[in-house]
């Protein structure tokens, strides 16, 4: 299983650089497989390996990408500590013992979506702020913020239906 | 030990958190001007905030020396203004009064502009303090900032609501000086040793300084008016044979400013102009 979740991160890395070259769907919209990524890691929530995998996956996506370098960085790191408070406020944890990110279908798809939810916004809350300080408005903060986590909500959901369906 | 090793883990965990945040950030502001300007003018704000916070807590705790400061202060000023009354009561009459002449025409170009200190450093070799006005209130570059006690610098550098003043504790800085008794004159600086000590040079060797002279500015300068009190005499010696220096015991204590005046020389301008032709 931490193989084949391994072998799951390599290819959203490689979807994730070529969603960089040819993915452009306008400036309010930036597609983003690093939470995912993130929330698949086969370690311990808000662990230091988690947010260490979240600091290097993020500034080699930053590398592939045109952005400015740290970005995808500051925010992977930031949900990695964030992954833990997000997790007691959105999933009850007597159903779920195992330390590792809940998957849609660990936990059911209401408790899932919270949990997703909460991950994307604090993720691109940070990731729009830095991108967008001192150079865009906060009314086109909150409509990059909002277009852009709802775009990621489906691309995670469709990356979880399509990896884990067969897993556990 | 087990509430320890898990206490343990999330300072650790908290501590990595922050590191690899503030990598994260650096990088961010190093690699784009916008978000470096930004950054940089947050981390300032975020500065300023805890010197603000850590200045009040200061003054609060050394409002009592304040208040002495302020008698002090007011009943110099009453002291002066009787003097001014028993000036004016005997101008016609051929009574000579202990007054000083000059500095009451001195006194009308200069404006003084209260400040509060918001920064303060005092242990360095080249110690500067970051004042509440700035270029907003009217503040200058090269403008002199004094207290109740002496003077305390000069406007360095400005923002729009803030200024950086260099300290008298600076061991670049010099004021001109002059010892009351004989009007004997010179640079005044800091060496940099003690906070409460500073030297006159180029004293000439007859002025015979006394321990407990009054010093005070000679006035031979734009950025501060001359009479300000610095301190006292405390002793001397020859250098190179030709002239004295000359150690002063500072009125000023440089740990304890809190509310400042910032000089704003009328004629200043003028002055400068004249002195480039």
């Amino acid at each position: 299983m931490t193989l084949r979740r391994i072998l799951y991160i390599a290819l959203l890395f490689v979807l994730q650089v070529i969603a960089n070259d040819y993915l452009n769907l306008g400036p309010y919209i930036y597609v983003c497989f690093l939470p995912v990524m993130i929330m698949i890691a086969p370690v311990e929530r808000s662990s230091i390996q988690s947010m260490l995998i979240a600091f290097g996956l993020g500034l080699l996506v930053d590398l592939l990408s045109d952005g400015v370098l740290g970005l995808n960085a500051a925010a992977g790191v930031f949900m990695a500590g964030a992954m833990q408070f997000i997790f007691i406020i959105t999933v009850n944890e007597e159903n779920y013992d195992r330390k590792d990110c809940p998957t849609l279908y660990d936990v059911g798809t209401r408790k899932f979506l919270r949990f997703l939810i909460f991950s994307m916004l604090v993720y691109f809350a940070a990731y729009v702020f830095l991108d967008c300080i001192g150079t865009r408005t906060f009314i086109f903060f909150l409509e990059r913020l909002a277009a852009t986590v709802a775009v990621d909500i489906l691309f995670a959901i469709i990356v979880n239906i399509a990896f884990f369906r067969r897993i556990d | 030990m087990d509430k320890r090793s898990t206490s343990l883990k999330v300072i650790i965990g908290v501590a990595v958190f922050i590191a690899l945040e503030v990598i994260s950030i650096v990088l961010v502001a190093k690699n784009s001007v916008i978000q470096h300007n930004r950054i940089i003018g947050g981390m300032r704000g975020i500065q300023t905030w805890f010197w603000k916070g850590g200045e009040h807590l200061k003054y609060y705790f050394s409002l009592q020396k304040t208040n002495e400061d302020l008698a002090e202060e007011n009943a110099q000023l009453r002291r002066e203004l009787d003097g001014y009354k028993q000036y004016l009561e005997s101008k016609d009459s051929v009574i000579a009064v202990d007054f000083p002449g000059d500095s009451l025409r001195d006194a009308s170009y200069y404006e003084y502009l209260p400040a509060t200190v918001i920064l303060n450093t005092v242990n360095k070799q080249h110690n500067y303090l970051v004042l509440n006005k700035g270029s907003k209130d009217g503040v200058k570059v090269d403008m002199g900032v004094i207290c109740a006690n002496g003077i305390v610098g000069a406007v360095n550098s400005l923002s729009e609501h803030y200024s950086y003043v260099t300290s008298f504790l600076n061991t670049s800085a010099s004021v001109s000086a002059k010892i009351n008794k004989n009007n004997a004159f010179g640079p005044m600086v800091w060496e940099g040793r003690s906070k409460t000590k500073a030297v006159i040079k180029e004293i000439p060797l007859n002025a015979n300084p006394q321990r407990g002279d009054t010093v005070s500015t000679s006035g031979y300068s734009l950025m501060y008016p001359a009479n300000i009190p610095l301190g006292v005499v405390r002793d001397h010696k020859i250098v190179n044979g030709e002239q004295l220096y000359v150690t002063v015991d500072l009125f000023q204590n440089y740990n304890t400013l809190h509310l400042v005046k910032i000089v704003i020389n009328h004629r200043g301008g003028e002055l400068k102009d004249l002195v480039k032709k």
